[in-house]
């Protein structure tokens, strides 16, 4: 029942953040926005309830896929995008585990920087990968470096101001919501 | 002579050796007819990229001091290879500073601190060239990609450039680690 409730939480979190970034961001003309917030929910709901939200995350990025994008995907383009981007992030935190590099699995004593480090080497990764099988399908309006250049960078400030963010306001705002006793 | 001429001198010949290796095995593959490259295709990556190795393990072990000398071979290098003077510039300086921020951001991120490579476990190596390659082919990507100076296609150039870096400095940097425990080499 946790894990469900884990989920749907990932879920809302990284589905909210999507709208956000398309409505609200930067929106430029490929399907990404220059500062893609969801990109840094993704990697807060692994962090906070671990890779068991994975199933969450896959069904936001599926949603994003399916609605927010401007080429016309088919149904096994958007779930090798939403598997790459779901997935990508986890191999990091295996390897970065396996390497001694820091553990991410769990929160406790975890040095911030770690978690910087990870999401840079995590949107690399995922941007190449992501580019890597779809540009061989798509015909963009822009070259291929200038499409990728725009989710790298997107991913990447995205991904280091939410986790910033979230990880400065979120004890106050979430005692403000206690203190008016809605959770 | 001084420690810091020394410490460059030594940094030039590291990556010769790594330069000279990679042109043989290069070479030998031509004659072997397993590639025909037509000389040096930059669209096309090699599977053993040894020089990113060659250049980080450089940095790690000599710092600034051997900065110069990794300078000059990649633009004799360059020189030799007869590469555009756009593409000439661009590629020397991703070759010499994309291991300095590589390397920076392990450091200045605290995950390790190499500060030289026998005291670091061979999965901090592996971890250290995952990152290098993927610096050294985004770059390169984005730089030939953006100013047009490609014939191949997007999936074939990161196809051939992320393995081989990946490879070439795992093997160059083990491979001198452990000539360096042979040896008792220390750090500069």
């Amino acid at each position: 029942m946790n894990i469900l409730k884990n989920n749907i939480n990932a879920f809302l979190l990284v589905f909210v953040s999507i709208l956000v970034s398309v409505f609200f961001g930067t929106l430029i003309e490929n399907f990404k926005s220059l500062i893609f917030l969801a990109f840094g929910a993704k990697i807060l709901a692994l962090l906070l309830w671990g890779v068991y939200v994975i199933p969450g995350i896959f069904l936001a990025k599926v949603m994003q896929y399916l609605f927010f994008t401007n080429f016309d995907p088919n149904l096994e383009m958007v779930i090798s995008l939403a598997a790459i981007a779901t997935i990508t992030p986890v191999v990091m935190m295996t390897m970065m585990k396996i390497s001694n590099a820091g553990n991410l699995f769990k929160l406790e004593n975890i040095n911030f920087r770690h978690i910087i480090f990870f999401i840079i080497i995590t949107a690399m990764l995922s941007a190449l990968l992501k580019h890597m099988y779809m540009l061989s399908d798509i015909e963009f309006a822009h070259t291929a470096a200038v499409v990728m250049l725009e989710a790298l960078f997107g991913q990447l400030f995205g991904g280091l101001l939410f986790v910033y963010v979230a990880s400065k306001f979120a004890q106050p705002i979430y005692q403000i919501i206690r203190k008016l006793k809605f959770v | 002579m001084s420690k810091y001429f020394l410490a460059s001198l030594n940094s030039f010949f590291i990556v010769f050796f790594a330069y000279f290796v990679f042109l043989s095995i290069i070479s030998w593959q031509e004659s072997m007819e397993l590639l025909d490259t037509g000389g040096l295709n930059i669209d096309i990556g090699s599977y053993l990229y040894l020089p990113l190795g060659a250049f980080a393990f450089c940095w790690v072990v000599y710092g600034k001091w051997g900065l110069p000398g990794q300078f000059l071979i990649s633009i004799l290098m360059s020189l030799y290879w007869e590469l555009d003077y756009n593409i000439f510039i661009q590629y020397t300086l991703i070759n010499v500073f994309g291991p300095v921020a590589a390397v920076s951001i392990f450091r200045f991120l605290q995950v390790y601190s190499f500060k030289d490579f026998k005291s670091e476990t061979i999965l901090a190596i592996l971890f250290l060239c995952i990152v290098l390659a993927l610096f050294n082919s985004l770059s390169k990507f984005f730089t030939f990609f953006l100013t047009d100076n490609h014939t191949t296609s997007t999936f074939d150039f990161l196809a051939t450039y992320l393995p081989g870096d990946i490879i070439g400095s795992f093997v160059f940097i083990i491979f001198a680690t452990f000539m360096m425990k042979i040896f008792h080499l220390g750090q500069y």
